[in-house]
């Protein structure tokens, strides 16, 4: 716990050394500028009849040249008009294609809709975007650049809460993002060590994810997974902060449960398939793996918390000794590195702070019930990836976040 | 804890020297108040309810320190002029 604590802490100086540190010579290299290959950018959709429409018609405004562009969605199993509203685009603009999956084949989750479309894919950039997501006009330029450099396999953009002034849910789950990316991200890639992929507003590079064999079908976190996997072929990813796309976050406590659980699950997963090879990794250096296996661990850290308070109400119970003294002494530093030294709300604020958000930081301290919120989202996933292993059993049913267009009326504003 | 933080993350940013000065004096008897505050909640309520109120104070005291230092945390980062000030806005 206390390693995350300084983990937590080193993120945020490097980031306000580096806010400081930026000069004009951080422009980008003119190398950056001149690349621009061919793209192809992939949009997994499955009922998502309400925010398709506003996707499709955002590519048609990106600045990429649209010679260079080749976007294809894929309706995976859809249920609803999603096919309808992107077959309108396919036959308006000819650089956009509609791969359609049915029932029988489809549904089965991002990563098999993501393969499917990757198998159809020409270009030698893949990109990709969620169906409920809104970009900058000139994000590929910004994602697209960093593959100049042929050390770079994959790329990250920033997200943004697009729907924030909802409700409090969407409010808490935008200062998350804020203090994941923009100190977070941004600091692990400052520092040289595991930035990760987050599943949209990223990419690969063609090659990179032929040899590594597309998404794992088999994993609920097929970002994690794949991040890792482009670490340990010796690739490196990049977190560009300014390619900026706008999502539709959740908006309810019980689509904020389904969503973690999933990311909680798929993470353990992760951290099962992974902590090994990324221990005895050759391509990795030491600070990338240390950084590597506490990204690993991070759902496993509300358990812990919670097992420290556990222990210390028995502790109470067992009078006075020297050992119980040193093991009483660690629920206090435990909570305090989990909730208590607020590493995470100091990220976060301090991410507000130098996005100029400063109404949003009078929310932080409610942060603390998401916190808390998540010790069951992690002690269930836990418990059932356990109950996987042990009985050897599939846990990896997909259960899709529904978007309801919400975020629409925030567009333009 | 709270000193260490502050004085290492907040001034770090832009402001006057003076402000978090006076920011780490003013959370600083914050602090002071509510943990005095606290010991008296422990005292009388173990009095009243025995040791078990001890127990429940010694499990949420992490949790009570954090209320008010990280309340007392977010609202000086607003206080403190931001670097730019950023529009919420989408480009359309």
């Amino acid at each position: 716990m206390i390693i995350y604590l300084i983990r937590h802490y080193i993120f945020t100086l490097a980031v306000l050394r580096r806010t400081k540190t930026k000069t004009a010579l951080d422009s980008v290299p003119s190398l950056k500028l001149d690349y621009s290959p061919m793209v192809t950018v992939l949009i997994p959709a499955r009922d998502e009849e309400k925010v398709i429409g506003r996707l499709l018609q955002r590519m048609t405004e990106l600045t990429y040249p649209k010679e260079k562009m080749h976007v294809i969605v894929i309706n995976d199993a859809s249920s609803d008009k999603t096919g309808v509203i992107a077959e309108e685009y396919s036959r308006r603009y000819s650089f956009i294609q509609v791969l359609h999956r049915d029932k029988m084949i489809g549904g089965k989750g991002k990563s098999a809709a993501m393969n499917s479309g990757f198998q159809r894919s020409r270009g030698e950039i893949i990109i990709c975007f969620d169906a409920d997501y809104y970009p900058q006009k000139d994000i590929l330029e910004k994602l697209v650049r960093e593959f100049a450099d042929r050390q770079v396999g994959a790329v990250q953009g920033r997200v943004v809460v697009l729907n924030e002034p909802e409700n409090i849910v969407t409010r808490l789950v935008a200062l998350e993002r804020i203090g994941g990316y923009r100190v977070d991200q941004e600091a692990r890639d400052n520092l040289g060590l595991i930035a990760q992929f987050g599943g949209t507003v990223g990419g690969f590079r063609r090659d990179v994810l032929e040899s590594l064999g597309g998404w794992d079908e088999s994993i609920l976190a097929e970002d994690t997974d794949l991040t890792f996997r482009v670490y340990l072929a010796g690739y490196k990813l990049r977190y560009v902060g300014d390619a900026e796309c706008y999502e539709e976050a959740v908006d309810n406590l019980k689509a904020y449960w389904t969503q973690r659980y999933r990311w909680a699950l798929g993470h353990m997963d992760c951290c099962y398939r992974h902590s090994v090879n990324v221990f005895l990794s050759k391509n990795l250096r030491t600070k990338e793996k240390l950084d590597g296996l506490l990204l690993l661990n991070v759902y496993f850290m509300p358990l812990i918390a919670l097992l420290a308070f556990v222990v210390g109400v028995f502790l109470i119970f067992f009078g006075s000794s020297f050992i119980v003294g040193v093991l009483w002494f660690s629920v206090p530093v435990s909570f305090y590195s989990f909730v208590g030294n607020f590493a995470p709300f100091f990220e976060v604020s301090i991410g507000a702070h130098l996005d100029g958000r400063t109404r949003t930081q009078w929310l932080v301290p409610l942060l603390i019930f998401t916190f808390l919120f998540n010790v069951p989202i992690c002690m269930k996933a836990f418990l059932n990836l356990l109950a996987s292993k042990i009985l050897r059993r599939d846990h990896n049913v997909w259960v899709k976040t529904r978007h309801l267009g919400n975020g629409n009326r925030y567009i333009g504003n | 804890m709270f000193n260490f933080l502050f004085v290492s993350l907040a001034f770090q940013l832009t402001g006057k020297l003076s402000v978090k000065f006076g920011l780490l004096a003013l959370g600083n008897v914050v602090g002071l108040f509510c943990n005095s505050v606290f010991y008296s909640l422990n005292i009388v309520g173990v009095d009243y309810f025995g040791e078990v109120f001890r127990v429940f104070y010694v499990i949420s005291y992490p949790l009570l320190n954090m209320m008010w230092i990280v309340t007392f945390w977010s609202l000086s980062l607003a206080i403190l002029p931001n670097p730019q000030n950023m529009k919420m806005e989408v480009e359309s």
